[in-house]
């Protein structure tokens, strides 16, 4: 039957000693004890049989590990990769930004009446075939419901012209339009409004 | 291993890490020969055993992708057991999750220790083996880790996410144990 040596120091570097872990000192006052101790002789015994035990190591390829590793060459490459591609995120932002700032400091456009307006430039150009007006359409999207209002009733609806006409536009205009677009919703409703009425962007923009 | 000892060997992994920074490709090799043994012994005792050499090749490289965070606060070689214990746990609790996978509980380990110990010769240590594998994982841990490895309580702490008081309780709890199995056998 083992038993616990009272000496719980010296069975705490037990360990160490079977690990060659100790300096030279203390390896000759554990060893000591342990020849005058039975208890400390069996437990360092069973340590030694424990440690046998565990020595089965199961194989391990190393040369399979180490293609494995990342390549301190091909990490570095990566980074500057990285680090390219963010600049270039940026400086895309910045060209961006500049350009809207250009386009809203600019002269009043060519094609835009002397007041401004945006909002009578889709009736004045509706029948003509530049290329212009066929972005205009894609962009300002006038719901089909206008359509079914009289001719006469109808307001001008405000497009959108890529020759700078927002950049007519005030602040305030800016964003009582942008309130307009805010209003709208991309996706349909499953149970529609009985009472659909046209979107208009007339009231303040002109 | 003595406080000279785990400096030299401290000395010898961060110069082998400066070369690897270097772009010294063999440093890697010099590394994984150091290391990869102690690592295939921890998995083993771990209960590991189908995927060991994956399980310290997945151990390596995550280790070498984050190299550049390795503060050298501990030896490499108890970081390296760190990242190892936390990839078999991650293993296990993704084992757990998958429902064709029978759970890993404890009882586990024992039928893997079983099957090892046919290949094991000697009587008194699958006696050993037979005590470990009754232990509870903390007390396996530590137990293989001070026995196997000589880490001491501090590097089991760290490994283990644990303090050195509680390191000691556990190893001395597992070798009370494994003698009275050892003695009932």
């Amino acid at each position: 039957m083992m038993r616990d040596c009272g000496n719980a120091e010296m069975r705490d570097l037990l360990p160490d000693l079977l690990h060659a872990g100790l300096a030279p000192v203390t390896r000759a006052e554990v060893e000591r004890h342990v020849a005058t101790c039975d208890d400390c002789a069996a437990e360092l015994r069973l340590l030694r049989r424990a440690q046998a035990s565990m020595a089965l190591v199961p194989a391990v390829d190393v040369s399979r590990i180490v293609a494995a590793l990342p390549r301190v060459g091909a990490r570095r490459r990566s980074s500057r990769f990285t680090g390219w591609r963010a600049a270039a995120g940026i400086a895309a932002v910045l060209l961006g930004a500049a350009s809207l700032r250009v386009v809203r400091q600019s002269g009043t456009p060519v094609n835009e009446p002397a007041t401004g307006s945006v909002a009578a430039s889709a009736p004045a150009t509706a029948g003509s075939a530049t290329g212009t007006d066929t972005v205009a359409t894609a962009v300002a999207t006038v719901p089909s419901s206008v359509a079914s209002v009289p001719r006469a009733a109808r307001a001008p609806v405000p497009t959108l012209t890529p020759a700078g006409g927002l950049a007519d536009l005030s602040d305030d205009d800016l964003e009582r339009l942008l309130g307009k677009f805010d209003g709208l919703t991309g996706v349909p409703d499953t149970e529609p409004d009985a009472d659909v009425s046209p979107v208009t962007l007339d009231e303040g923009v002109s | 291993m003595d406080d000279q000892s785990r400096t030299d060997d401290a000395a010898i992994d961060a110069a082998l890490i400066a070369r690897w920074k270097g772009g010294d490709d063999r440093a890697a090799t010099e590394l994984v020969e150091r290391h990869a043994s102690a690592l295939a012994r921890f998995a083993g005792s771990l209960g590991e055993r189908e995927d060991v050499d994956e399980l310290v090749q997945d151990t390596f490289v995550r280790a070498f992708d984050s190299l550049e965070s390795f503060r050298g606060d501990s030896s490499l070689r108890t970081w390296l057991f760190t990242i190892e214990r936390r990839r078999l746990l991650d293993r296990r609790r993704a084992e757990r999750r998958r429902p064709d996978r029978k759970s890993v509980e404890e009882g586990d380990a024992r039928t893997e220790f079983d099957a090892l110990d046919a290949l094991v010769a000697g009587e008194a240590e699958r006696r050993i083996r037979d005590a470990l594998a009754r232990l509870s994982p903390m007390q396996r841990d530590v137990f293989v880790l001070r026995v196997s490895e000589g880490q001491s309580y501090k590097e089991i702490a760290e490994v283990l996410g644990s303090t050195e008081g509680a390191a000691r309780v556990h190893y001395h709890n597992a070798m009370r144990a494994v003698k009275e199995y050892v003695d009932d056998a």
